[in-house]
């Protein structure tokens, strides 16, 4: 299944044409990245199994894994936009916090979980679209100012409660993530992935068939991804207790933002600006325009995260979303997401948040320090980007 | 003189065999096979010109005898002064004497032009760079080429023939005994070129073996000793004297081609017709304390429908006028123009997009490709409005559809639009950029150098394309040029820039004389 996500990955750089010897040759060697990182993923999953007996693929202890990993896949996705421009935030925890802060706050006065949410996203809007005008209209880089958000969102926030803990909010507003989905509504998305997955299929055979080059496997990788999914989320109805809410989080952005990159021209103007921006200026693009869509998106994914972070706990802590940006930029980029900008797919940023998570979920089951943990999530940080390097080399001496 | 050749005495200019001789070269990538047994040989006291359309296979030619691509990765062998030769990197080949000035030049801006000049041997005094001793050579390595320039000044004040110049003039003040060119004229103007060739005839009568790599046929019969022809990784021509155009043209393209001479003659403009875009006396201005105009009072009109040429020499400040046309120069701009029945210049880009402009930037690389991007995203960077559903989401099979008849419309090859651009050569990539500037509604079409380093095969598919675009779509275009052969077979009426000014207008039918004249200054009365 990872291989099939890595794979598909390649396919949103190169466009799925009739190019038969390149593509092929692309396909090789996103393969061979895949297998490096899935071949070391799967002996990790086996031991964690063999040495939790038999714990660590539960339905109970996966639907943990999903609702502790949440916010941080949300980010990672969200972050991948702006890292994919050529941009970076580097205050996503700080924002999160403060937007989150903003929602307990809200909770604490009276108001409903709607409202609460809606001034949680409100919050991270307002944020990303002043760190997106400061960088587009004053050429501060997003580096800077975003560093410099680092510090004064949290410190806002900190300073307006005096570093107290918020809460708690109403079971309503926790069930928002930690919830779990009615009979109807887990066999209605059951039945919307496979229908999704049937008519992305026949779309790909269709496409393929026109162009004269049907292959089986790229035809039906989709459906393989949505049956999968399908058989995923039965597992977790029938063995877990219910299929956790915050499934439904991470699946609409992921889906939203994984179709703004692909198909829509904001999503587009994304990679083009991102390869080159002096080019896309020539072509005709608003670059700052583009950039300052992608802070605000950015603050507003923000904004939700920090309402899962809030809903996760029950209450907002001063330490609420501390280094979720590390974590986010670090998940981006085991999914091949390219600092250097014009690389990259929300997929892959899924998976490397996903990674991430598993290794540290299987790592606390045995015990193992979370000090060690940090080393061992170190070790494939910088494997994955230097197996990247390495590739990109090979290809590039062609 | 004496400087420019320094080291040189001891190359025993009269030795008649070869100084540097490749057997048999051969180079594939997997099943690629990009040379094929060609053999080379680069005499002392003579300049070998190779010519081949790009990716002929004369820059992979050119990074094995220089060691880029190291001993054993290539089939065939290289011997010097009758000795086998085992390069294992470029820096072993430079030991050797073999020096190469490569096509793509990497010059750092923000470093001076002394530190970019001898920026993998800066001297050093006790571990330290001594800078003075690095002004002090790149003082005389500018001399011996003419250039008036403060070696400690910062490159980015240079243009980017000048860049050239100064790798040149680092290259020729180490001692070299085989000199290897990768189109050092691409980006020249004919008085820089005629500069170089001085200086290149002075080290080869030095004794120095020169390799110069070229597109232009024109400067053969100045340079040129011997001539090797590559087409498609073969070598299929060897002359040891300059033969006519025609049958170098033959060897590189394996048919007869009409250099510039298929068009149909202009169509009489109608005097009726508003002209689609109209200058009247704009000044361009360096953004900065003293103002420095780059381009001064300049009137010109393009009506639909008519190619205008806009000649001059590299520094005329052709350039800066049409950016500040197209919105994308910093500077203050003063004076009065009509663009596609707008007054003033646009503000920026996507308000010269809107308006229906478009601009083919002079510097392929950091302008135009967006690299690791495909073809296809590439081509439909500036159109994407063109094929979105609620200016939201695009209509990927229309867009796939577009591609696919652009590809097969300019002949772009590999004809495939998901691979990456900067894998195709620089002739195929000009195209697809071309394609990226003819959207729905254009109006006017800026070509800034359209066929610097392009081969005559693409060079030919894109004047079609650019005339075609004129005639049917009644667009008005605008082509830049310092080539004086483009100018003359493609522009309906030419207007010269010298020095930031306007220098003239002439009809069709004007003499490259006259030209030239207008661009040096030496029509001024």
């Amino acid at each position: 299944m990872k291989s099939q996500e890595l794979s598909s990955n390649a396919a949103v750089l190169t466009q799925p044409a009739a190019a038969t010897g390149s593509k092929v040759l692309l396909i090789e060697l996103m393969k061979s990245r895949a297998m490096a990182l899935l071949l070391p993923s799967v002996i990790l999953f086996f031991y964690f199994q063999v040495m939790s007996d038999g714990v660590f693929i539960s339905s109970a202890n996966a639907s943990l894994l999903l609702r502790q990993t949440a916010a941080v896949a949300v980010v990672a996705a969200g972050v991948t936009v702006l890292i994919i421009m050529g941009e970076i935030d580097l205050s996503i925890g700080s924002t999160a916090f403060l937007a989150g802060l903003v929602a307990a706050e809200c909770q604490m006065a009276g108001c409903g979980v709607a409202a609460s949410v809606l001034a949680a996203i409100g919050t991270g809007v307002t944020i990303g679209l002043v760190q997106g005008i400061v960088v587009t209209r004053l050429s501060v880089p997003a580096f800077i100012v975003t560093l410099a958000g680092l510090l004064l969102w949290r410190g806002l926030g900190l300073a307006w409660t005096n570093a107290a803990a918020i809460g708690p909010v109403d079971a309503d507003f926790a069930n928002l993530t930690e919830g779990r989905m009615s009979s109807l509504m887990t066999f209605g998305l059951i039945t919307a992935v496979v229908l999704l997955a049937a008519w992305s299929t026949y779309a790909r055979y269709r496409s393929a068939k026109e162009h004269g080059a049907v292959s089986f496997g790229a035809a039906a990788a989709p459906l393989g991804l949505g049956v999968a999914a399908a058989g995923g989320l039965l597992w977790f109805y029938i063995g877990g207790g219910g299929v956790p809410n915050a499934i439904l989080w991470i699946g609409t952005i992921a889906v939203l933002l994984d179709i703004i990159l692909t198909r829509a021209k904001f999503g587009r103007q994304t990679f083009l600006v991102g390869s080159n921006s002096e080019a896309a200026v020539y072509a005709g693009i608003n670059v700052r325009r583009t950039v300052l869509i992608g802070f605000v998106v950015m603050g507003a994914i923000c904004g939700i995260a920090g309402t899962m972070l809030i809903a996760r706990v029950g209450t907002s802590t001063a330490d609420s979303g501390i280094n979720l940006e590390l974590t986010a930029i670090a998940a981006a980029t085991i999914g091949g997401v390219s600092l250097r900008g014009g690389i990259g797919s929300v997929r892959g940023a899924l998976l490397g948040a996903f990674l991430l998570a598993t290794i540290d979920n299987g790592m606390s089951l045995l015990g193992v320090s979370s000090y060690a943990q940090n080393v061992v999530k170190a070790l494939i940080l910088v494997f994955a980007v230097g197996l990247d390097g390495y590739l990109t080399r090979r290809r590039s001496t062609r | 003189m004496n400087k420019s050749v320094r080291g040189l005495a001891s190359g025993q200019p009269a030795k008649a065999g070869a100084l540097l001789e490749g057997r048999g070269l051969g180079k594939s990538y997997g099943s690629v096979s990009v040379l094929r047994g060609v053999d080379i040989a680069v005499r002392a006291g003579e300049v070998l010109a190779v010519l081949g359309e790009n990716g002929a296979g004369k820059s992979t030619l050119m990074r094995i005898l220089s060691g880029i691509i190291p001993q054993g990765e290539y089939e065939g062998s290289i011997v010097i002064d009758g000795a086998p030769a085992h390069f294992a990197s470029l820096s072993a080949s430079e030991e050797a004497g073999i020096v190469l000035v490569p096509q793509e030049l990497h010059v750092i801006p923000h470093l001076s032009i002394a530190e970019n000049m001898f920026a993998s041997r800066l001297p050093g005094r006790f571990g330290l760079y001594d800078a003075t001793a690095a002004v002090r050579m790149a003082r005389e390595a500018l001399e011996v080429f003419g250039l008036n320039v403060d070696p400690r000044a910062r490159s980015a004040i240079l243009t980017p023939s000048e860049r050239r110049l100064i790798v040149l003039a680092a290259a020729l003040h180490r001692s070299a005994r085989v000199l290897i060119l990768d189109e050092p004229t691409a980006a020249m103007t004919d008085v820089e070129t005629d500069l170089l060739f001085e200086q290149l005839r002075l080290i080869r009568d030095a004794g120095v073996g020169i390799v110069h790599i070229t597109h232009r046929l024109d400067e053969l019969a100045q340079i040129a000793d011997r001539i090797l022809v590559l087409r498609n990784g073969v070598a299929t021509g060897r002359f040891d004297s300059v033969p006519a155009k025609a049958e170098l043209v033959q060897a590189m393209l394996g048919e007869t081609l009409e250099v510039g001479a298929q068009r149909e003659p202009s169509t009489p403009r109608s005097p009726r017709r508003a002209p689609v875009l109209q200058v009247r006396k704009l000044s361009v201005y360096v953004d900065g304390p003293q103002r420095r105009a780059r381009a001064t009072d300049v009137s010109l009109e393009v009506y639909p429908g008519e190619v205008v040429g806009l000649y001059g020499l590299v520094g005329a400040g052709r350039t800066e006028l049409v950016r500040a046309l197209f919105g994308a120069w910093r500077g203050p701009v003063i004076g009065e123009c009509v663009i596609a029945g707008h007054r003033g210049v646009p503000r920026n880009t996507y308000e010269a997009r809107r308006r229906g402009m478009s601009l083919l930037p002079e510097d392929r690389k950091s302008q135009g490709v967006m690299r690791g991007q495909s073809i296809s995203n590439n081509m439909t960077a500036s159109m994407l409005d063109d094929f979105s559903m609620f200016k939201f989401l695009i209509d990927i099979p229309r867009e796939r559809r577009h591609v696919a008849d652009m590809i097969a419309k300019l002949g772009v090859r590999p004809a495939r639009p998901g691979i990456s651009l900067n894998a195709l050569s620089g002739g195929n990539q000009q195209k697809v950029l071309l394609a990226r500037c003819l959207f729905k509604g254009l109006r006017i079409l800026i070509l800034d150098e359209p066929t610097l380093g392009v081969d005559i095969g693409a060079r030919v598919d894109i004047y079609k394309e650019v005339q075609s675009i004129a005639r049917e779509r009644d667009v008005g275009v605008l082509i830049i040029s310092s080539d004086i052969e483009e100018i003359l077979a493609e522009a309906d009426r030419v207007f010269v820039m010298y020095k930031s000014r306007i220098q003239g207008e002439f009809a069709r039918g004007v003499t490259s004389h006259e030209l030239l004249s207008a661009a040096t200054g030496a029509l001024h009365a």
